[in-house]
């Protein structure tokens, strides 16, 4: 009789239900439920708060929310796809210099911009205080921009995220044809006509797929907006669930988020269109880089420092400036531990983002059914959602089940389980798997698909199976990519602020949560020694990068 | 008798809605080389994926050395079919050293057993002296080789190999194709290959099945395929030939160039293919057939013609030793009705 329970292995083969299509759909399933469950809560009534919601604050978090992404997105692209032509297409003194340091701003996250600058600008900071002193004015004598606006937050955003645009962009220009452009020289078109009718036109793709990436990080940001006073939709999902204590408001509030995030992810595909289907051409050529002397030369060593200053060496001056300046410099034994917890939170995030990247993209590879693509692409997607959304997703089910398990314990043994899950590090470790195994999943897929099938096949002709074919063949292969995608994780997970608030261990601080209660507090100068220690972690995929964008510099093949 | 190396019986392979094998039934002997011979598209590799077990059996049924090792639903993953496999890109695995390359199938845990065996396969393909490299230290023809002593030194059963020589130019193709053959020899194993190129196919093989659009059209000796096609397609394969049209009429069919047997029945329609070299041209114009020369390229050994008949047929002829006649020059053709095929036309 046991042959009508357990299914047969025939079965098992027809639906392709092996441990490797298992695991991938395991994989999948848990990284989406915290997005599911943010979108349920779409039809869930919650009535009189909603109202409330819709009549007061919701209208000004939609205009908020919308002006931010059109001032971050034209901000974006004008500084980053300008800046990458003139470093691609250009020479002038020190452009190999600027090709990899106009992406150090990446290396500053958000909020320790805002803070910065905050501090900087503000009516008490030292900028007006010296404009005072120097002209002799008084409150009221003069105008100064408000830091502490839409603008301001405008402004900061810009300065540390063009570079998604100008990476992007760069790689574009970079794989284009050299006849086009060459063509369009002698159809006697000058610099400004080539990048507006040739140039630009043939980097759509790559500039929108940046300004998405940048408009994520703008959704995504919490301290910068709540240090700059911008009411977006991440600030008024925490107001909402800490300041109001209406959860499921708040879930709500996610939910209205998360069709922005889908809005951006669907232009960023539409736009790509057919271009994924063109092929660049192996062979390189120099591309036909024009020669700018004189006063051009100079506007452009200009146009290429100016980000620079903008967005790394001024908050890397004021951070160094306050350090300097509270003299404890404040790396106490304080700082150690909130050192450690956060090394500690990256690290375990890193490794885990690694090995089930590798699980899903090894699966995907043995068994390439439209299911498993499917489930691997679908657990790729959290890096376009918020943290606070994730945080959301998270909270409401570990919150749940902990309250299940604590009452059926209470009713069997008479005992108080508490919190098992929501408030460890399970519930926060989980949400960054959520938001960064897009990272490395990415990272795993591309370098995996370098190697040849016949590699597979060979290894198990020769007597090994899939897994000890991932350990002997793939493993040592794809080493160097994974350590990479690892290192990106774990800087990720150090600068991360709204989903490591929402769900931290209670009395469990990190650097950045550090940062951003000192700067809640106004003592701005000592966000210096956490916000310095956060940007040294940012500096490693920044040189990451800088290696790869020296590495495939016109005219060199890799 | 014993069980053949490998036989597979009745094996139909689709790829979604195309048809890449269709009931193919197809034996290696043991110590025998077959070579699988057919343009690309075929789908002689899906055969050998099939033999190897890197595809599932859909219809029929795979076996080696009389054992079922694939059927619809029973399916013995290529781990554990002990068979060598040489890949058409070598996939050689570029993180290992060519010892450890080699030594990859090797389940010895005894480790004087294994290095003696990974010295004895490295040997064999004259390539002792490499064993700490790493395979892109190699040059094309030595990787292939390193590809071959691996997938030997298992000692498997049997042997396939997916266009082992294609990624070689010409002239290194002849070496290491003798350097093969000398070590498939020595072995005795049992091989299956797979190859475009017919010349390669004569060079290799004891036996040629060759392959059109997932069917065998032919099998049979190196000699028996090139002598006795039985289709005009296994005919031009094995080189260029020259295609007449005639009548079959009483046991013969008369062409522009003269008279061929043939054992199609009287009013069928024969279509008659010559090889280049069963043309036997007169340059001084002697009997036979008048022609005019169109081109002449010596090539060394022989002198390749192209001749137009006086209704303006163009015909390719070979003569051996280098001639460069004027354009124009008469000739004369006598065909060697031997070497000319008969089909019926389609």
């Amino acid at each position: 009789m046991t042959d009508l329970v357990q299914p047969s292995p025939r079965l098992l083969r027809r639906l392709r239900l092996d441990g490797w299509t298992l695991a991938t759909a395991a994989i999948a399933a848990v990284i989406a439920i915290p997005v599911l469950v943010v979108l349920s809560y779409i039809f869930v009534p919650t009535g009189d708060i909603w109202r409330h919601l819709a009549s007061t604050v919701l209208p000004r978090y939609l205009a908020t929310t919308f002006w931010m992404m059109v001032g971050v997105g034209l901000g974006t692209l004008i500084v980053g796809a300008g800046t990458a032509w003139l470093v691609t297409l250009h020479r002038f003194p020190g452009r190999d210099l600027f090709q990899w340091a106009l992406l150090l701003p990446m290396a500053v996250p958000s909020y320790v911009i805002a803070y910065t600058y905050g501090g900087m600008m503000d009516y008490a900071g030292p900028v007006q205080s010296g404009l005072r002193a120097l002209f002799g004015w008084r409150h009221g004598d003069y105008w100064f921009p408000e830091i502490r606006s839409l603008g301001g937050g405008i402004a900061v955003m810009t300065f540390v995220l063009y570079p998604y645009v100008y990476l992007l962009a760069r790689a574009a220009f970079t794989e284009q044809s050299v006849c086009v452009l060459e063509a369009s020289r002698t159809l006697g078109a000058g610099p400004w006509r080539r990048f507006f009718r040739v140039g630009l036109p043939l980097a759509r793709p790559a500039l929108v797929a940046g300004v998405a990436l940048a408009l994520m990080e703008t959704l995504n940001d919490l301290g910068a907006v709540q240090h700059l006073a911008v009411d977006t939709f991440t600030a008024g999902i925490f107001r909402t669930w800490f300041g109001m204590g209406q959860p499921a408001a708040a879930a709500q509030l996610a939910a209205v988020l998360l069709i922005f995030v889908l809005a951006l992810l669907l232009a960023e595909r539409w736009s790509r269109g057919d271009a994924r289907y063109h092929q660049t051409s192996i062979r390189y050529r120099a591309l036909p880089s024009l020669k700018l002397k004189g006063i051009k030369s100079a506007l452009t060593v200009i146009a290429c420092t100016l980000p620079i200053v903008l967005g790394f060496v001024v908050p890397l001056g004021v951070l160094i400036w306050w350090a300097i300046r509270s003299q404890a410099l404040g790396f106490d034994a304080r700082f150690l531990k909130l050192t450690f917890h956060s090394v500690t939170l990256g690290a375990i995030a890193a490794v885990l983002a690694v090995a089930l990247s590798l699980v899903l993209a090894y699966g995907a590879r043995l068994r390439p059914t439209p299911m498993v693509r499917t489930l691997a692409r679908l657990s790729s997607t959290g890096y376009a959602v918020p943290g606070a959304v994730i945080a959301v997703g998270v909270m409401l089910p570990f919150a749940a089940i902990d309250r299940t398990i604590d009452a059926w314990a209470k009713a069997t043994f008479g005992v108080s389980t508490g919190l098992i899950l929501s408030g460890t590090i399970v519930a926060v470790t989980y949400a960054y798997l959520v938001r960064f195994l897009a990272i490395s999943f990415n990272a795993a897929e591309a370098s995996l698909a370098k190697v040849g099938r016949s590699m597979d096949d060979a290894g198990r002709v020769l007597g090994r199976r899939p897994h000890e074919i991932l350990a002997s063949v793939h493993l040592p292969l794809l080493r160097p990519s994974l350590l990479a995608a690892a290192l990106l994780v774990f800087v990720d997970v150090i600068k991360e602020l709204p989903a490591t608030l929402i769900l931290r261990p209670f009395n469990f601080d990190t650097l950045a949560i550090y940062a951003y209660d000192l700067a809640r507090n106004e003592q701005l100068a000592e966000t210096a020694a956490p916000a310095l220690a956060i940007l040294a972690a940012g500096l490693g995929p920044v040189i990451l990068l800088a290696r790869q964008v020296g590495r495939s510099r016109p005219g060199h093949a890799l | 008798m014993t069980a053949p190396a490998l036989s597979l019986t009745g094996v139909t392979h689709d790829y979604g809605k195309v048809r890449a094998v269709a009931d193919l039934t197809l034996s290696v002997a043991s110590g025998e080389v077959v070579c699988l011979l057919g343009p690309s598209g075929c789908g002689k590799s899906t055969v050998l994926r099939l033999a190897a077990g890197l595809e599932e059996v859909q219809v029929g049924q795979v076996a080696i050395d009389g054992v079922v090792v694939g059927s619809p639903g029973a399916h013995v993953p290529p781990e554990s079919r002990n068979v060598g496999l040489v890949f058409q890109d070598f996939a050689l695995f570029p993180h290992l050293t060519i010892c450890n390359n080699v030594g990859f199938g090797i389940r010895s845990t005894d480790q004087d057993a294994r290095r003696s065996r990974i010295m004895a396969a490295l040997g064999d393909v004259g390539l002792a002296h490499a064993e700490q490299s790493f395979p892109h230290m190699l040059s094309g023809g030595e990787q292939q080789r390193v590809a071959l002593a691996r997938a030997l030194a298992p000692k498997p059963k049997l042997l396939l190999l997916d266009e082992p020589f294609s990624g070689l130019d010409t002239r290194l193709r002849e070496q290491v194709r003798d350097v093969t053959l000398e070590a498939l020899r020595k072995s005795g194993t049992a091989t299956l290959m797979v190859t475009h190129d017919a010349e390669e196919a004569m060079f290799m093989a004891d036996r040629i099945a060759m392959m059109r659009e997932g069917r065998i059209v032919q099998e049979g000796t190196p000699i028996d395929l090139y002598r006795h096609p039985t289709s005009l397609f296994v005919a031009a394969f094995f080189g260029e030939v020259n295609r007449l049209s005639g009548q079959a009429d009483g046991g013969q069919v008369a062409t522009r160039l003269g008279v061929v047997p043939t054992r199609l029945p009287s009013g069928a329609r024969a279509e008659v293919a010559v090889r280049p070299e069963a043309l036997k041209v007169d340059l001084s114009g002697g009997s036979g057939v008048p022609a005019r020369v169109v081109s002449a390229h010596p090539l060394g050994r022989s002198t390749r013609l192209v001749l137009a008949l006086d209704d303006g047929q163009r015909l390719r002829a070979r003569i051996w030793g280098l001639h460069q006649p004027a354009l124009d020059t008469p000739v004369t053709i006598a065909l060697d009705p031997a070497q000319a095929f008969v089909f019926p036309a389609d």
